[in-house]
């Protein structure tokens, strides 16, 4: 039986073009990028240096802002925990529904004497601008909010975010995992100082991703070694998979417009089906301001372990794919004023630019028939 | 073999080892279908227990138990989770280590070695004696990157144990080479990494028992049990323990063959060049590896005759600078200005072949006449 994929937030599965980027520069550049003393070595940081470029233009900068990482985790945690902070900056401010990464990464500075305090959002997950402007002060070094949340795929005005951050002269840090690839990112228009971005959530593979900063930004390294990166990662980069984030980052610079487009209509019709064929549900987060493929629907009286043992041929999730495998509460929904159930389903769903109209279809049914089964 | 339509002889296998054709088909196979193994439905269970199938694989080579395989991205991260995640306040290393040993704690200090590149083990003994237990990381890595030399491994953990010090061993290239048990080994810690046993870039691991608590250097989701937060790279690892399998299947008669080229080749070369001289010949040393010193010619030039040739070898170790470094091993194994400064490495894999290190033979010699006659 082959399964209905719809868990995009988590994953995304990898475009048959990256794949054979992949394919063919594991074949045929295997070699340590960072040889310098044969041709092979030189096309492998050829290689890289052409990814580079690809990935900067996709977000709005230049080449040598981009430094690879193992992904967005990483990333986060290498900006947040080796930001050069300054002594009398010690306050970090991240808003209450970023991916653990970052708020365990801010918890860590408390230990090293930071204040760290919590932004709230309002009931569709978007930042409070007046409990934000209250929390701004001088002693702000970083603002850390996601440009696109995980869970219910909220949009923030990143501008208004970036302007009210640089009038305390505070540095502005976004965790792009789920906006890259799905809306236009800009670094230097929206006033964005460091982003991190994950491969394996638009169409690349897992393993690879980057941050990337402007000059505003001075940090160490996480990661010691052979000082690769220039020095702010070490390690051996991996070519193939970097070949495969450069590619992915070049079809979403030629097929993100279309895409928005096809995959709203996607959504609009799925989740108006839920809506209507699911009594009591509703649609949480930001209608308006939201990526084009999330859906989260909330089920009120619906214990969610039976509703996913119910669930036939279709992959979604209940909240973040976290390692302890989603029992605990989210951090995303309780921030929008969803308490925590057990018996209250919500339906963490993301459409990809793979999906068909008939795959979509299937989900509607199957879902509905879960729902009913568990009733 | 054949690299783009190129006919070249990759002899960098030190730096990246040519993966293995079931290596790349797992690869594609799972990046294909590789989800979040975090992800509580069936496509997200299938990952999770792909990875744990590639996790035993692993510690069927290393010797260890499944549990004690941590992830990571590669070698350099397990180094710096190993020598950081302990919070002592020395680390003791060797002179030929990585620069991820090398330069990762703020207070680290050198053992010195032989001129075969093996430690001194009087001076590990010396330093531990007045020190508090607990107090210090010792890191000595398997075999040398720069010369193959092996390291005694047994004997560095003995004296570890004896004064109640942490060990770690940076074991990249002595995995998949050589028979490694860890848990006998007497070592606390060991990394490896996945390309450099024809595995891919990109994904390594830290082997150690959980029972250490060292620190993690990443915080985030809960996965790899809280040590190694970020999505797991499904692909990478199930290809990783593809490469485990290989290696652990072929190891003796990739050893013997790779033996007989590495032996039949130093050999031929010092026989037909008499002012060439083999680096640690006279030790245990890694399989396939060789550096070889062509006294006042200067490595950067000889690894451009090689690569003009279609050959390639590396003078130093792969690193970012962009210029061909002279190698910092033959400074610490006490050899002359005359050597340092003018070897190259070869190192073989099992993709090499008799033709082509007679190739390799007939250009070094032919380097020779030219260069150092």
């Amino acid at each position: 039986m082959s399964i209905i994929y719809l868990d995009n937030f988590a994953s995304t599965p990898v475009d048959k073009e990256v794949l054979q980027e992949i394919n063919y520069v594991m074949q045929n550049n295997f070699a340590n990028p960072h040889s310098v003393s044969h041709e092979l070595g030189w096309e492998c940081n050829d290689i890289i240096d052409n990814a580079r470029l690809k990935v900067a233009k996709l977000v709005g900068t230049k080449s040598n802002n981009v430094i690879f990482t193992s992904g967005a985790t990483e990333s986060n945690n290498t900006l947040i925990k080796c930001l050069k902070y300054n002594n009398n900056k010690k306050t970090i401010l991240v808003s209450e529904i970023e991916h653990p990464c970052v708020l365990q990464s801010a918890k860590f500075m408390e230990k090293h004497g930071f204040s760290v305090k919590c932004i709230p959002v309002d009931s569709v997950g978007r930042i409070n601008m007046d409990k934000f402007r209250e929390l701004l002060d001088d002693t702000v070094a970083l603002v850390s909010i996601m440009l696109v949340n995980h869970e219910i795929g909220t949009i923030q005005d990143i501008k208004a975010i970036s302007d009210m951050t640089h009038s305390v002269n505070a540095l502005l840090h976004s965790d792009c995992a789920q906006a890259i690839g799905k809306i236009d990112i800009d670094m230097e228009a929206m006033g964005i100082d460091a982003i991190s971005i994950s491969g394996h959530k638009f169409y690349a593979s897992k393993g690879i991703g980057a941050l990337i900063f402007n000059e505003k930004v001075d940090i160490v390294s996480l990661i010691d070694g052979g000082g690769q990166e220039k020095s702010i990662r070490s390690g051996t980069l991996p070519t193939p998979l970097i070949a495969g984030l450069g590619k992915a980052c070049e079809l979403a610079e030629k097929n993100l417009a279309d895409d928005i487009i096809e995959i709203s209509k996607l959504r609009d019709y799925m989740e108006s089906e839920l809506l209507q064929k699911i009594p009591n549900s509703k649609s949480l987060g930001d209608a308006k301001n939201r990526i084009s493929g999330s859906i989260n629907l909330y089920v009120p009286n619906i214990y969610t372990d039976d509703f996913f043992v119910n669930l036939q041929g279709v992959a979604i999730s209940s909240g973040s794919a976290c390692a302890s495998a989603g029992k605990k509460a989210s951090n995303v929904l309780q921030a929008i004023g969803i308490s925590p159930k057990v018996e209250a389903l919500s339906m963490r769903i993301c459409i990809s630019n793979k999906n068909t109209k008939n795959e979509i279809d299937t989900a509607i049914k199957n879902i509905v028939s879960a729902i009913d089964k568990t009733k | 073999m054949v690299i783009c339509g190129v006919i070249m002889v990759y002899l960098d296998n030190n730096a990246s080892m040519v993966p293995y054709g079931e290596v790349l088909e797992a690869l594609n196979e799972n990046i294909k279908n590789s989800f979040n193994a975090g992800s509580v439905h069936t496509m997200g269970r299938n990952s999770r227990a792909k990875i744990e199938k590639a996790r035993l694989k692993i510690a069927d080579m290393m010797g260890c138990n499944a549990e004690d395989v941590l992830f990571t991205s590669g070698a350099t991260e397990s180094n710096n989770i190993a020598i950081m995640g302990g919070g002592e306040t020395i680390a003791l290393v060797g002179a030929l280590e990585h620069p991820s040993v090398l330069n990762v704690h703020p207070n680290t200090h050198i053992i010195p070695v032989d001129r075969n590149g093996i430690v001194d083990l009087e001076f590990i003994e010396n330093f531990l004696k007045d020190k508090k237990a607990g107090d210090v990381l010792v890191s000595v890595m398997y075999a040398s990157h720069e010369t193959g030399t092996l390291q005694p491994i047994k004997a560095v953990a003995k004296i570890c144990a004896k004064y109640m010090q942490r060990f770690h061993v940076d074991a990249v290239q002595g995995a998949g080479k050589r028979k490694i048990d860890f848990i006998s080994s007497g070592a606390n810690s060991m990394a490896i990494t996945a390309h450099k046993i024809g595995g891919v870039q990109g994904v390594g691991a830290l082997i150690y028992n959980r029972a250490l608590n060292l620190n993690p250097l990443m915080r985030g989701g809960g996965q790899e049990k809280q040590m190694r937060p970020g999505t797991v790279n499904v692909a990478g690892c199930v290809s990783f323990g593809v490469a485990c399998d290989i290696c652990v299947d072929t190891m003796d008669e990739k050893t013997e063959k790779l033996d007989y080229l590495r032996d039949y080749m130093e050999s031929e070369i010092t026989a037909r060049c008499p002012r060439v001289e083999i680096v640690a010949k006279d030790v245990d040393r890694l399989t396939g590896t060789s550096r070889i010193i062509m006294p006042n010619v200067n490595s950067e030039k000889q690894v451009m005759f090689m690569d003009l040739k279609g050959i390639c070898v590396a003078s130093g170790s792969a690193c970012s600078s962009g210029v061909v470094k002279e190698s910092g091993a033959l400074r610490a194994m006490g050899y002359d200005k005359s050597c340092i400064g003018s070897s190259i490495r070869i190192g073989m894999s099992f993709a090499t072949s008799k033709d082509e290190i007679d190739e390799f033979i007939k250009i070094y010699c032919d380097m020779y006449d030219k260069m150092a006659k």
